[in-house]
């Protein structure tokens, strides 16, 4: 499709809303950043994946543990499914974990956090949710098909992520202690600034950066921002609390919504020198990765066997 | 890194139903086709029902994706079930007289 296209005409292409699959010819530039984005959301899932599967033995119930165990498979899915994209361009997934390892690669500012008890963490499983989906939604609409396809996948399994994430607020609420209740509104208060920087600083009118040119990104961070307000107020005051946040509001005129700005000061802190949980999740991964090598190992002489055997 | 090079790209095609034909959702890196069964089972039919996976080492899969050569259909008016100048009038369609040929 691309193939006959000066690297001028393939931009001019992607912005005019061209579409590009991982056979087609494209310059390294818009290769390197494709396999950046999809990487990033790759270590994403792979930290989500240990985030749930570390609530399995915590959770209340066999059934709310059976959930996290399924939970915990879909996140691995979905590493698996970017990972696949990436290598396709040539980012391998030894690479996403040796990098993250090699302090080269940054985690998304809410997995420097870390939740000390259940109705702490299914509150911050409703906002991360709320706030993968319209980031989900956004993506969806992008230039690089592979990863269109991955989100069509991924997307199907988060909204089952988010429905539990609701129900086990639900539940909670309704069946538990005025103090859960109260841990509950406490989570929302230390979470809503954080998802609010999740989504990365304002634009400020800038000129819009080569993802955003590509149509890899569709919408600026603060057009994603405004989306998931949109979704996230209304869900949170009806399930019976409170975004305490002065400066919210929606211009019923423009559509706008107004916040207070996160400090972005400490949201660059945490991303590049770490927060209370930054250290635990390397040194899991990093364990993790470790304990494995053997499996690892096993494989690759396996297939090396295999493919001598077919003369490959 | 070489060693790792030798996992093979297996293209993964899930049947949902008996009276579908399978399609191919994604791909898995394994190191034999029953490994890669496996890993496709786990990524591409742990959640959904279906009767059956297929891999397929993504080197023997052979490709024709000329879109304009597969894409020309639409322009054979011998395909088309109507004559060309109805073609022009296309809203008239909409209506309920649907063409029955
Ligand atoms: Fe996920
Ligand atoms: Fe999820």
């Amino acid at each position: 499709m691309t193939g006959y296209m000066t690297e001028q005409e393939f931009y001019r292409y992607v912005e005019n809303g061209g579409k590009v699959d991982a056979t087609d010819p494209m310059p390294e530039a818009y290769k390197r950043e494709v396999a950046r984005i999809m990487s990033f959301q790759a270590l994403a899932e792979i930290v989500g994946t240990l985030l749930s599967a570390e609530w399995v033995p915590k959770a209340p119930s066999v059934i709310r543990k059976m959930m996290y165990t399924a939970k915990a498979q879909d996140e691995m899915g979905h590493a698996h499914i970017l990972i696949r994209q990436c290598e396709d361009i040539g980012v391998t997934r030894e690479q996403i974990i040796e990098e993250y390892l090699a302090g080269k690669r940054k985690l998304l500012n809410i997995f420097h956090y870390g939740f000390d008890r259940y109705e702490e963490m299914v509150v911050g499983m409703l906002m991360q949710n709320t706030g993968a989906i319209v980031q989900f939604q956004s993506l969806v609409k992008g230039s690089y098909l592979p990863y269109i396809r991955a989100l069509r996948k991924i997307m199907k399994e988060e909204s089952f992520h988010y429905n539990l994430a609701v129900d086990m607020v639900e539940y909670v609420t309704k069946n538990g202690t005025n103090e859960q209740r109260q841990i509950i509104q406490e989570a929302i208060d230390t979470w809503y600034p954080r998802m609010l920087a999740y989504f990365g600083p304002p634009e400020k009118g800038e000129p819009p950066v080569d993802a955003l040119r590509w149509r890899i990104k569709c919408d600026t961070n603060d057009d994603v921002r405004e989306a998931w307000l949109e979704k996230i107020v209304p869900l949170i005051s009806s399930l019976g609390y409170t975004i305490h946040d002065p400066l919210l509001k929606k211009d019923e005129r423009t559509g706008r919504w107004s916040y207070t700005e996160p400090d972005w000061e400490e949201v660059r802190r945490v991303i590049n020198d770490g927060g209370p949980r930054s250290a635990y999740w390397k040194e899991k991964i990093r364990k993790c990765y470790e304990e494995t090598r053997w499996v690892r190992d096993v494989v690759s002489r396996y297939s090396a066997g295999q493919a001598a055997a077919v003369g490959a | 890194m070489s060693e790792r090079n030798r996992l093979q790209v297996y293209e993964v095609l899930v049947q949902e139903t008996k009276d579908k034909f399978p399609v191919n959702v994604g791909s898995v890196r394994a190191p034999s086709p029953t490994l890669a069964l496996q890993m496709a089972r786990e990524v591409f039919a742990r959640r959904e029902n279906c009767v059956k996976v297929m891999v397929v080492n993504r080197e023997a899969v052979h490709v024709l994706d000329d879109e304009e050569y597969l894409g020309y259909a639409r322009k054979k008016v011998f395909r088309l079930p109507f004559l060309r100048e109805r073609e022009a009038r296309p809203r008239e369609r909409n209506g309920k007289q649907e063409d029955a040929g």
